[in-house]
């Protein structure tokens, strides 16, 4: 057989047909990234890709038909749709095949679920030992949480019911408090997540005066789902954020990166509107709490005053009581004293005249004849000395008894 | 904090003083009088002052 000059491109295609059916008639495991994937009619087409940097070095289409979904669905720890999904890395056990008009395709017979998510753990490992080195752990919750919450910028989705159920909690609440979430629109999964987040964070940090918290939340999903939000710039961006952080991104069993730097990781938009809803109800108790106590205080305050006033009315009276007391005490004494010094002074008197009344009764010429005297007189003059009288004249002699005349010789 | 006192201060402090004074015997009776008088006076205001905060701290908590 000649070797003719050119093919048919069909006679290529077959040939080539031919060479990979030769040398792969078995299947192959193959790990690689999924850089696109799609859903129709039961079945997924995925585009694989190899990434060295940021460039793609290899990419093939490849397609998983509904019957081995079905199968991979029952076995695998994870449900396949988790997997199946932009940026995930995955190990395919893939049938390479080729057909003259289609072109190369790998047909995929199965699916190891526990090496994507060992990936992803080493991956979350990774910057799980960078945060700690960087001692972010908790970061954001040395923030201050204002003690009311009422503007919180919602980083979610419209679409996802976890935000409407927020919203729908926050205008619920029991209390009625008035709480305004304002929505800032980003991709909850997916690749887009850490740019959309960040860009809304930046966002929010411009008109940071406007926000008490900062609230990234959305609905349930699954464990892959949360791979986004593993994620070293977005965790160290929230660590270092300079407002408080409420994560509620809805899982049950693993916590994200973002859950260990944030103020507080809640597991679902409700439970973090409840936490918000329930930090208010604590400052309003305290409020009523304080309220309390100025009312019992001040009532303590002017019962106390009243006393006091009382008392001293009281002081008042007592002391000028005593002071009218002391003050008419002074007086009786000195009525006293001036009646007993009257009484001295009448007695005084009274002997005083009564010393004169002795002396004048010394002298009285009456009872000075009474005692045997007699009293000489010469023309009506007292005569004491006989030497006054001379011989003729005539004297007059008062004895007690009469008086009589005679004739000095 | 530098504590300003009220009128309310002032009247007690008044009284007070007024009380020793007049314990102590350091006034005269005819002043004694006077003050006395304004005392009685200032007391009366005490009072009224004390009713009134009385009267609007349970008004204001009736509110709540």
């Amino acid at each position: 057989m000649t070797t003719p000059s050119s093919y048919s491109l069909l006679e290529l295609n077959q040939y080539i047909r031919r060479v990979i059916s030769l040398n792969f008639d078995e299947p192959v495991w193959i790990e690689c990234e999924i850089g696109q994937a799609s859903l129709s009619r039961g079945h997924w087409y995925l585009d694989l890709i190899q990434k060295e940097g940021e460039t793609i070095a290899a990419q093939c289409q490849a397609a998983m038909w509904a019957n081995v979904y079905a199968y991979l669905k029952r076995k695998s720890p994870i449900p396949p749709e988790e997997i199946l999904k932009q940026g995930m890395s995955v190990k395919l056990k893939v049938n390479v095949d080729y057909h003259e008009r289609y072109g190369l395709k790998l047909i995929i017979e199965d699916m190891d679920s526990s090496f994507t998510i060992g990936v992803l753990e080493m991956q979350r490992q990774a910057i799980l030992r960078a945060i700690k080195e960087r001692n972010l752990v908790r970061k954001n919750a040395e923030t201050h949480l204002p003690s009311v919450v009422q503007r919180l910028a919602v980083i979610s989705s419209d679409r996802a019911a976890g935000w409407k159920d927020f919203v729908k909690h926050l205008e619920d609440n029991p209390f009625g408090f008035h709480i305004i979430p304002s929505l800032f629109e980003a991709a909850m999964q997916g690749q887009q997540v850490e740019t959309e987040i960040l860009d809304c964070l930046d966002k929010i940090e411009k008109n940071l005066s406007k926000y008490d918290a900062v609230a990234i939340i959305r609905g349930g999903g699954g464990r892959t789902d949360l791979a986004a939000f593993d994620n070293l710039k977005l965790a160290v961006r929230i660590a270092e954020y300079p407002i408080p952080v409420l994560i509620g991104i809805g899982h049950e069993i693993d916590q994200s990166i973002l859950d260990l730097v944030a103020y507080k990781s809640l597991k679902t938009p409700t439970a973090v509107a409840d936490f918000v809803i329930e930090h208010n109800a604590a400052f309003e108790n305290r409020l009523d709490e304080v309220w309390k106590w100025i009312r019992e205080e001040s009532k303590d305050r002017i019962r106390e005053e009243k006393q006091k006033v009382m008392e001293l009315a009281n002081d008042l009276h007592h002391a000028v009581r005593a002071r009218i007391v002391l003050e008419n005490n002074k007086m009786d004494h000195l009525v006293m004293l001036l009646r007993q010094s009257g009484k001295n002074l009448i007695l005084g008197h009274t002997r005083r005249l009564e010393f004169i009344y002795t002396l004048l009764s010394a002298i009285d010429p009456d009872k000075v004849l009474a005692r045997g005297y007699s009293i000489t007189t010469h023309k009506g003059v007292s005569v004491s000395r006989a030497a006054d009288l001379h011989r003729g004249m005539n004297i007059q002699t008062t004895f007690r008894d009469g008086t009589i005349k005679s004739i000095v010789e | 904090m530098k504590k300003n006192l009220t009128d309310y201060d002032k009247a007690i402090l008044q009284l007070e003083k007024l009380v020793a004074q007049i314990q102590n015997g350091e006034m005269g009776l005819e002043e004694m009088r006077n003050e006395v008088k304004a005392a009685m006076e200032l007391i009366r205001l005490c009072r009224n002052k004390l009713r009134n905060i009385e009267t609007d701290l349970d008004a204001v908590m009736e509110e709540e």
